[in-house]
């Protein structure tokens, strides 16, 4: 397990820091003047190298690239070039709308994948499981944004059952936050919900076939109650693998879904960032966005071990050697 | 009879895969069920625990102390296995839960096999039948995984499963087959002993005729979904009357004393020929005429049952060991 731990840990560093690099390197590779973008194309040069100066644009990359990180490192990310606002508190403000955001996304559509899951492949032969395989298939089909755009339509302006675009957070009213954030969640848990369900239908399948379960129906198990005891647990592993895999689907899920819903969400500020030419609060908050997608592989990876006796077993056997 | 099998047949799809006429193994016996893989012996087995896939048809009777096991819900025949029947399987590495300790495997037979029981009684209960498979020598045994002990130990806690609720039948199915020989005489020894002690009815499932008879008092040979043979394991395997079960002995290297042994060396092994047809693709009448080298014209129709003095019976037209005069009874 510490072996495990260790190397999740490396592997959570450099990728964090290959991860950097790209973003700072892609950014500049972008292109475009900030000062000029700032002041208007029809400034005088003179001021547009004042402003490059004083925002330090005019190091080499190398130099702002360190220093970028090292601020990071100390919890300082600069001010905006355009606003002067400061990076790290706005991301600090709402990092918690896109957290809640995929937090929950993830919860449901792992508990309704299991539920279903289990199901379709309970009644592999029957019409009622190909029934939930053509369902996963339209979830998939679906695009997100459409999905949360007609719940607006119908939820919010025609019944005027849930709020939209207003968000209320966790602190303020917890029914406020739920009001605000249930139709989001939803529209962002479909897709997952559809790819979750699949991986645990055909790894309950498997599991079904397994000597195991037979065991537990002699000891005296229903069908039922040896998937519930036995089956879930088992094909559970399987959806830790598919919700690492589909972390990065997820995020950028949230981006879409944060501008349907005007969200103060990371994804928001990121697009609009992007809209006023903000390279360093793009910069800042795609890296956050990047280690929080890292850090939840690292606690999965860390996971596998936990619901695995066997996994944790090839660990310590491998740390002797 | 503890248990009692009439006209048990098996369907998977639309291929009738199994049909046993009747079977009875009385309280404490111990029956030996012989054939190769693809003769129907598994099937048979689970049939009886209610094991098999829901989609496989039973119909006939099955009766453990009187009462129909055949026709049951899930629910009912699930209370009825758990606390009268004991299963133990082949591959004990698969049978078992990998991602659970064994002492809560154990404890799970325990508490749906007695109820209702308390938490200490079950606990106490593990560690009884830990000692009694013979485990309590393995340091921490309860808090292991499956993947953390050897192959015998497996099954010993395997068998600790299946005599958790001391079940009135216990049903091993292949019970050595995965394991080392030098193992299996430890399990085979555990078994015979558990069975005599608890007067347990014993349904030993087999393709292993050396090992049926050290374990069995009774055995009945089965070839595509049939019974083809039953009597005394004696009478049976030393003076057999089907062809089949005459070739099987022929095909096996089993062995039951030294000085048969000094005979048997270098004897060389009889395979039988062809192969085990797929299941619904057996010929008419005797199934095993195909593969038979004393097949007669005869053997196109279905054989009768014939039962001999010793209580020996058999389906076959061509019989092995018979007197003329005998033979003559048969065939009219």
């Amino acid at each position: 397990m510490l072996r495990l731990l260790l190397r999740s840990t490396v592997t959570l560093v450099l990728s964090a820091l290959g991860g950097s690099l790209v973003i700072f390197l892609l950014l500049r590779a972008l292109g475009g003047d900030i000062a000029t973008s700032i002041l208007g194309v029809s400034a005088d040069p003179a001021s547009v190298a004042a402003l490059g100066a004083e925002l330090g644009l005019d190091r080499p990359w190398a130099v702002q690239y360190l220093d970028w990180l090292a601020g990071f490192a100390q919890g300082d990310l600069g001010r905006s070039y355009g606003l002067r606002y400061d990076i790290a508190e706005v991301i600090g403000n709402r990092i918690g709308v896109t957290l809640s955001l995929a937090f929950f996304a993830m919860v449901i559509a792992a508990a309704l994948a299991l539920f279903f899951g289990s199901y379709s492949a309970i009644n592999a032969h029957r019409r009622r499981g190909g029934l939930v395989s053509a369902a996963t298939q339209l979830g998939l089909a679906v695009p997100t944004f459409w999905v949360g755009l007609m719940m607006i339509s119908v939820f919010s302006i025609q019944l005027g059952w849930l709020p939209s675009g207003e968000y209320v957070p966790w602190t303020e009213s917890l029914w406020g936050a739920v009001r605000s954030l249930l139709m989001p969640v939803l529209a962002l848990s479909i897709p997952l919900t559809a790819i979750f369900t699949r991986y645990v239908r055909s790894a309950m399948l498997d599991v079904l076939e397994e000597d195991f379960m037979r065991t537990a129906r002699a000891k005296g198990r229903t069908l039922h109650g040896a998937i519930g005891v036995h089956g879930i647990r088992n094909a559970s592993i399987s959806l830790v693998t598919v919700g690492v895999m589909q972390l990065g689907v997820l995020i950028a899920g949230t981006v879409v879904i944060e501008r349907v819903f005007s969200l103060p969400g990371l994804g928001d500020l990121v697009v609009s960032a992007i809209g006023s030419r903000e390279v360093l609060v793009v910069q800042s908050t795609v890296f956050v966005i990047l280690l929080i997608i890292l850090c939840l592989n690292f606690l999965m990876d860390i996971s596998y071990g936990l619901l695995d006796p066997r996994i944790r077993d090839a660990e310590r056997e491998a740390s002797h050697v | 009879m503890t248990l009692s099998i009439r006209d048990l047949a098996i369907q998977i799809g639309t291929d009738r895969v199994v049909h046993v006429d009747a079977l009875d193994v009385p309280a404490g016996g111990r029956l030996g069920l012989v054939g190769e893989s693809g003769s129907g012996k598994t099937l048979t087995a689970m049939s009886i625990a209610g094991l098999l896939a829901p989609e496989i048809r039973v119909n006939g009777s099955v009766q453990l102390d009187g009462r129909e096991l055949v026709g049951r819900a899930d629910r009912s025949m699930a209370r009825i296995r758990g606390a009268e029947i004991g299963v133990v399987f082949q591959d004990p590495l698969r049978a078992l839960n990998p991602m659970m300790r064994i002492g809560r495997q154990i404890a799970e037979a325990v508490r749906l096999g007695n109820r209702p029981i308390s938490g200490a009684e079950i606990r106490s209960r593990v560690v009884e039948l830990v000692d009694q498979v013979g485990l309590s020598g393995v340091e921490g045994v309860t808090r292991r995984y499956p993947h953390q002990l050897s192959g015998g130990q497996r099954q010993r806690t395997l068998i600790a499963v299946a005599i958790a609720s001391r079940p009135k039948l216990l049903i091993a199915d292949e019970p050595t087959t995965a394991l080392d020989v030098t193992v299996q005489e430890g399990i085979l020894d555990l078994l015979l002993e558990l069975s005599t002690t608890r007067r347990m009815a014993l349904l030993f499932v087999s393709h292993d005729l050396g090992v049926v008879r050290r374990v069995s008092e009774r055995v009945a040979v089965m070839y595509g979904g049939r019974l083809v043979e039953t009597g005394t394991a004696r009478s049976v395997l030393e003076r057999s009357h089907h062809r089949y079960t005459e070739a099987l002995i022929a095909a096996s290297p089993w062995l039951t004393g030294p000085t048969e042994r000094a005979e048997l060396i270098g004897r060389p092994l009889d395979a039988i020929p062809g192969s085990v047809p797929e299941f619904g693709q057996f010929p008419e009448g005797c199934g095993f005429r195909d593969r038979c080298t004393h097949a007669i014209d005869r053997c196109a129709e279905r054989p009768p049952a014939t039962t001999t003095s010793d209580d020996h019976t058999f389906t076959c037209w061509n019989p092995a060991h018979m007197r003329e005069a005998d033979l003559h009874d048969i065939r009219t």
